[in-house]
């Protein structure tokens, strides 16, 4: 393993970490105002990775990215002196790529309070669905009854929280990176009048998991999620995206959105889209960014 | 844009395992407590003022009283020296009996033989009660003297450090008459 560099680099599609004295509801504007901190990341334990993380200042903003080759159980012992010294009291935010699944459901409560009824009693917002050995997010359709599902292994993300205990680090968010950036395109779609009203199929790429999303109308019709596709799988993405393009019209629109611009979707699954009418919405540090901000 | 990000951690647990139920009292009964002492001071004022205001009220008539005590008091002083001089007037009222039946029986207990020289009766000023009597009786018989002295003691009254003077014609009798009464 060789030992991680702070010298600038792109962070790599992954994870998160960040500082925080937040623990259940995450405001960004509220760590804006600590001090400058760190990140890091983690993510799939099956298939060996790196790990980058972001350090980013009171404003905000990324300072500087940096990353590790291993599992995050490896390299969090290694690293944990240098996150402390550079964050508040050792809070760090962290960002899941691996072991999660991304579904379309239907008329889920949303009653009053049920971000935290999620988190204390799932079943009575998913019903049968629910599985106890997993932790959900939903993300709802504003103007449908629609709604992503996500959904992952909650053993990953004990084995991670045990870990940072270990070594005195505090987990100020843990979330699924993808179904955040999705969430916050799809938010961003809903708000513009322009675009929630076309036929778009929406791409998400972040570290070896894949997300689509058919939107026509305003409705999500399709959802497909993969992660943990690893690298050169070229079989596994043209069988997600296939359905997609097989059902697009002329009028359909392709949004991609990465962590960081020229990502490795992009460099290399674009042709799959052939003459389609794709549009790469990524911007520089882009999950570092909504992560710090939302 | 009102987008928050979810977060999948593990919800902390709680350090302790919170107060009892009953604690949740202390908070209402601090409440409880400060009400009832603003109340309770705000009664204690109220008495206070109430108080003082009814003690204000009784220092006026107590001094109210007294200046009528001392005015009273100063009319007693003045009754009380009336009625003295009074009870003077009317000692020496009483202790001056006329004199004149005094005069009357002595005139007619003197026989033929013998006159009235000279009579006098003089009232003491301090002691009205006592009256000096000087009498001096010409002729008559030695008896005429104790003749008058029966007719003055007829009257009541009685004579103290009589002395009698026997001249050759007359006599002169002198004493101090005192009512029998005082």
């Amino acid at each position: 393993m060789k030992r991680p560099s702070l010298i600038n680099k792109q962070p790599s599609p992954a994870d998160i970490l960040w500082n925080s004295k937040t623990l259940k509801t995450f405001s960004p504007l509220q760590h804006s105002a600590l001090s400058p901190i760190i990140l890091g990341s983690t993510g799939a334990s099956v298939f060996p990775n790196a790990n980058p993380w972001a350090y980013i200042n009171r404003k905000g903003l990324v300072e500087n990215t940096a990353e590790s080759d291993g599992e995050f159980v490896e390299v969090a012992p290694q690293m944990a002196d240098v996150w402390k010294a550079n964050t508040e009291d050792g809070w760090i935010g962290i960002s899941l790529n691996q072991r999660f699944i991304i579904g379309l459901e239907h008329n889920l409560s949303r009653k009053k309070g049920w971000e935290e009824e999620l988190r204390l009693s799932p079943k009575s917002i998913l019903g049968t669905k629910y599985d106890r050995s997993k932790r959900y997010a939903i993300q709802h359709n504003a103007e449908t009854s629609a709604s992503l599902v996500m959904a992952c292994d909650d053993s990953m993300v004990k084995s991670i929280e045990e870990t940072m205990r270990g070594l005195n680090l505090r987990p100020a968010r843990i979330c699924i990176g993808l179904f955040a950036m999705m969430g916050h395109l799809l938010n961003r779609i809903s708000e513009d009048t322009a675009m929630k009203g076309q036929d778009l199929v929406i791409l998400g790429w972040l570290d070896g998991s894949l997300c689509l999303v058919r939107q026509k109308g305003g409705q999500w019709q399709d959802v497909r999620c993969r992660s943990g596709i690893t690298p050169g799988d070229d079989v596994t993405i043209t069988q997600m995206i296939r359905p997609f393009i097989e059902r697009a019209e002329p009028s359909t629109r392709i949004l991609i959105m990465e962590d960081k611009k020229q990502g490795s979707f992009s460099t290399n699954y674009l042709d799959q889209f052939q003459n389609m009418h794709v549009t790469d919405v990524t911007e520089e540090f882009h999950l570092w960014n909504i992560l710090s901000k939302y | 844009m009102n987008y928050l990000i979810h977060d999948i951690k593990s919800e902390r647990q709680n350090v302790s395992g919170g107060l009892p139920v009953g604690y949740k009292l202390i908070p209402i009964l601090f409440y409880l407590v400060s009400a009832s002492s603003i109340a309770l001071s705000a009664y204690f004022y109220l008495s206070k003022k109430a108080y003082e205001t009814a003690e204000s009220d009784y220092q006026n008539r107590t001094s109210q009283a007294q200046s009528e005590e001392g005015s009273l008091q100063a009319k007693q002083k003045t009754i009380v020296a009336e009625s003295k001089k009074a009870e003077v007037v009317a000692k020496w009222l009483e202790g001056s009996r006329p004199l004149q039946p005094v005069t009357v029986v002595i005139g007619r207990s003197i026989n033929k033989e013998s006159t009235i020289a000279e009579l006098s009766l003089e009232r003491n000023p301090d002691i009205p009660a006592h009256t000096f009597m000087q009498l001096k009786v010409d002729g008559g018989s030695a008896g005429q003297i104790e003749n008058s002295l029966d007719s003055i003691y007829a009257l009541g009254y009685e004579t103290y450090s009589a002395q009698q003077v026997k001249g050759e014609k007359s006599t002169d009798f002198q004493a101090t008459l005192i009512h029998k009464s005082k």
